[in-house]
C-alpha cells in the first residue's frame, strides 16, 4: 500500500498539469517500471511468431505474478505447441539495486526435472522468439543513461520520447543491446513504441503496443508486435483473461510445486 | 528401420487444485518383420511392438500439502545420462543406452506409488512409498543389444518377467531440498528399496543362466549453483552393499560392497550454443573380486548449435567409460524443423573401444538413423 501511495504521488508530480518542471528520462522510466499494477497478475499469453519463409509458430503458455515488497516471483507455463506443453519457467527477480542476480529454474517435463539456469545472460531468444529474455524482464532503469528528445504523438496518445544509452558493458553483454529509442505514454506510463540497437549499433528490434486496455483499474499493453528488422521474422503478443489481484497461492511459486504444473 | 512410436496425454481437471493425467505409449518396429530371419520370436515379440499405460496419476494438495497418487516418474538428481541418485524408475534398455539419450521419459520405466511434498518456509520434503517393483528392461539374447551369446557359454538364455507387486516390502524415498540466498540449490536423499539392473547368475547344474534382483540403500545429496554464465552442478552417493556383477556368476551371482559415486556437470546456454559437459566417479569400497573394475569413471560432452528461431540444429554427443577397459559412443544429429507441427533428424551414432567395454561390445551396430515427429 505504502508502494502504491508513493507511486501516486510520483504519477501525479510527473503528470504535465501538476509537474513544476518537466521530468528526466530516469523519472519517466522510474515512473514506467513503478507504475500500479496490484500485487498479482494471472493472465494467459499466447505468441505467435512468422518467420519470413512463411513459417509460423504459436505458444500459448499461463502467467501468475506476485509481488513480495521489492521482490518479483513469476511462473510461466507452456500449454501449446504440444512437443514443449508442461514447460514451465519460474523466476525470482530482486531489487535491481540490489547485487542478488535472479532465480531462474525451468521444469523440463520430457526430463522430470527442474533446472537451475544461468540469469546473467538475457540476449537469447525466448523459446524461438523475437521476444529475448532481456526483453520479457523487470524494467531495469539504472542499466541506461536518459535522454529526453523531445515529446511526440503516437495515433492519438502523448508520449516522451527518450534515448538509453547502455549504462556500462555488463548491460551490453547481458542484453545484446548498446541503445534504446523508447516512446512512453505520458498519462498511462506505458512503453508504447521501443527500438533496440545491437552491439554494432544498428537498428535491430522495434516493439509496437498494438492494443491498450484498462483491466481492473490498472493500465496495460494487451496486444504488441516486435519486428526483428535484421532477420524479417515478427512476433506477436496477445494478453488474455488477465485479472489483477486475484490473491494468487503463495505456494504455486514454490519449486516443489514447479514440476506439477498449474490447475 | 521403420519405427513407429506413438503417445496420447490427457488431462482431466474436475475441480481446480485436482487433476488426472493419463499417458498411453505404444510402438511398431517394422524391422522386425522386414527381416524375420534375423531374430528369434522371442526378440520380434518382445521388439515388434508393445503398448502401455505409461502413467496414470490423481495430483491433488491440502494447505502445505502435495500428492500425486498413482503410476509416475520422479526423476532424482543433478546428473543427466548419469544415474547416480536417479534410482527411483527403472529403466528399458532394450535399445541399449539409445532411447534413453534421445527420449528420456519414454525410456524410464514408471512406478505405482504415493508421492508426498511438503512445502515448508525454506525447506521442502518429499516422501515416497513404492510398492511395486520393476526390474530395468533388457533386450533378448540374439537382439541387436542383446546378452551375447558367447558370454552365457552355451546356457540356456535368462528371460525377463516383472515379478508380483509385494506390497510388504515397499521401497521407500525421502528428498529435502531448499535453496540459499546466494543461489545455492541443495538437495539430501535417502532410499531404501530395491537396485532394478540385473545381475546375471548361473545355475550350473541345470545348465541355466537366470537374472537376479537385490535390494539397494543409499544415502545422497545434490547441488547446482550459478557461477556467471555458467551453471555448476553435481551429485553424490553412498550405497550400502551394493551388490555389482562378480566375474564368477556360478559361485556369487552378485557379490556386494560399499560404493560410493560422484557426478561433477557445468551446463553453458546462450543464443546459440548449449554444452553440458559431465565426469563421473564410482567406486567400490570393499570388493572382494579382484577382477571385477573397483573403479569406474563415465564422462559426457553435449553440444548443440541451434539457429535463433530454433528450427534448425546441430548436436554431438560424446559418452566414454573406463572400467576394465575403455569404450564410448558418439552421436551426431541434424534436425529442421519445415513446419511448426514437423521436425526432420538425420543422425549417426557410433561404438567405439574395446569390446570387452560396456560401449565397446556394439562395435558392429553403428548406425544411420532419420526420424520424422510430428506433434498433434
Amino acid at each position: 500500500m505504502f508502494k502504491r501511495a508513493m507511486v501516486a504521488v510520483l504519477l501525479c508530480l510527473l503528470t504535465p498539469g501538476g509537474a513544476l518542471a518537466a521530468p528526466t528520462g530516469k523519472e519517466i522510466m522510474s515512473a514506467v517500471r513503478d507504475r500500479p499494477d496490484g500485487d498479482d497478475r494471472s493472465s494467459t499469453i499466447q505468441l505467435r511468431t512468422l518467420a519470413t519463409d512463411g513459417f509460423e509458430r504459436k505458444m500459448v503458455m499461463r502467467f501468475r505474478e506476485k509481488d513480495e515488497g521489492t521482490d518479483r516471483k513469476t511462473l510461466m507455463y507452456f500449454d501449446q505447441p504440444t512437443d514443449i506443453a508442461g514447460t514451465g519457467l519460474l523466476l525470482y527477480s530482486y531489487e535491481e539495486t540490489g547485487e542478488r542476480e535472479d532465480d531462474i529454474w525451468l521444469y523440463l517435463p520430457a526430463l522430470r526435472k527442474v533446472k537451475r539456469v544461468a540469469a546473467r545472460d538475457r540476449e537469447g531468444p525466448f523459446m524461438g522468439t523475437d521476444y529475448s529474455y532481456a526483453d520479457l524482464e523487470r524494467i531495469r532503469v539504472n542499466d541506461y543513461t536518459y535522454e529526453v528528445l523531445g515529446e511526440e504523438t503516437l495515433g492519438d496518445r502523448k508520449t516522451y520520447h527518450l534515448a538509453a544509452t547502455a549504462a556500462g558493458t555488463r548491460t551490453t553483454e547481458r542484453t545484446g543491446y548498446t541503445r534504446l529509442e523508447l516512446w512512453v505514454d505520458q498519462e498511462r506510463w506505458l512503453i508504447l513504441q521501443e527500438h533496440f540497437f545491437d552491439r554494432d549499433g544498428r537498428l535491430k528490434k522495434e516493439l509496437h503496443v498494438l492494443k491498450a486496455e484498462q483491466i481492473d483499474g490498472f493500465w496495460t499493453a494487451i496486444e504488441s508486435r516486435i519486428d526483428n528488422v535484421q532477420s524479417g521474422s515478427k512476433t506477436f503478443m496477445t494478453i488474455n483473461d488477465l485479472h489483477f489481484d486475484s490473491g494468487i497461492d503463495e505456494g504455486v511459486f514454490d519449486k516443489s510445486a514447479l514440476t506439477r504444473g498449474l490447475f | 528401420m521403420a519405427r513407429l512410436a506413438g503417445r496420447l496425454e490427457a488431462k482431466w481437471v474436475p475441480a481446480p487444485g485436482n487433476r488426472l493425467t493419463m499417458i498411453l505409449g505404444g510402438f511398431y518396429d517394422g524391422v522386425y518383420d522386414l527381416r524375420r530371419d534375423d531374430y528369434s520370436a522371442t526378440t520380434r515379440q518382445a521388439l515388434g511392438s508393445g503398448g502401455e499405460l505409461r502413467e496414470l496419476y490423481w495430483d491433488t494438495g491440502h494447505g502445505d500439502w502435495l500428492l500425486r497418487l498413482g503410476k509416475q516418474q520422479v526423476t532424482w538428481g543433478q546428473g543427466d545420462y548419469f544415474r547416480v541418485l536417479d534410482v527411483i524408475n527403472p529403466v528399458e534398455m532394450r535399445d541399449f543406452i539409445l532411447s534413453y539419450v534421445a527420449r528420456f521419459e519414454d525410456a524410464r520405466r514408471p512406478l505405482w506409488m504415493i508421492n508426498a511434498a511438503h512445502q515448508g518456509e525454506s525447506v521442502e520434503t518429499q516422501f515416497l512409498l513404492i510398492p511395486q517393483f520393476r526390474h530395468t528392461l533388457l533386450a533378448p539374447v540374439g537382439a541387436d543389444f542383446g546378452l551375447s551369446p558367447g558370454a552365457l557359454q552355451g546356457l540356456t538364455g535368462p528371460t525377463q518377467e516383472d515379478p508380483d507387486v509385494d506390497l510388504f516390502n515397499p521401497a521407500y524415498g525421502l528428498r529435502v531440498s531448499g535453496s540459499s540466498e546466494a543461489g545455492f540449490d541443495w538437495a539430501g536423499y535417502l532410499y531404501s528399496g530395491y537396485n532394478p539392473d540385473p545381475f546375471l547368475a548361473v545355475e550350473a547344474a541345470e545348465g541355466r543362466a537366470e537374472l537376479t534382483y537385490h535390494p539397494r540403500r543409499l544415502v545422497g545429496a545434490s547441488w547446482s549453483v550459478p557461477v556467471a554464465n555458467i551453471v555448476l552442478r553435481g551429485d553424490l552417493a553412498y550405497y550400502w552393499k551394493e551388490p555389482y556383477q562378480g566375474t564368477h556368476p556360478e559361485r556369487d551371482p552378485a557379490p556386494t560392497s560399499d560404493t560410493w559415486a560422484a557426478l561433477l556437470g557445468v551446463d553453458y546456454v546462450e543464443k546459440h550454443w548449449t554444452v553440458n559437459a559431465q565426469y563421473g566417479i564410482k567406486r567400490l569400497l570393499n570388493s572382494i573380486d579382484i577382477q571385477s573394475a573397483q573403479t569406474q569413471q563415465d564422462a559426457s560432452l553435449f553440444v548443440q548449435w541451434q539457429t535463433l528461431d530454433e528450427r534448425r540444429k546441430l548436436s554431438l554427443l560424446l559418452m566414454h567409460k573406463d572400467d576394465v577397459v575403455e569404450s564410448g559412443m558418439a552421436k551426431w544429429a541434424g534436425t529442421f524443423q519445415p513446419h511448426a507441427d514437423w521436425k526432420w533428424t538425420l543422425g549417426y551414432i557410433a561404438f567405439y573401444g574395446d569390446r570387452a567395454g560396456q560401449f565397446g561390445q556394439y562395435g558392429d551396430q553403428d548406425r544411420y538413423f532419420t526420424e520424422i515427429e510430428y506433434v498433434f
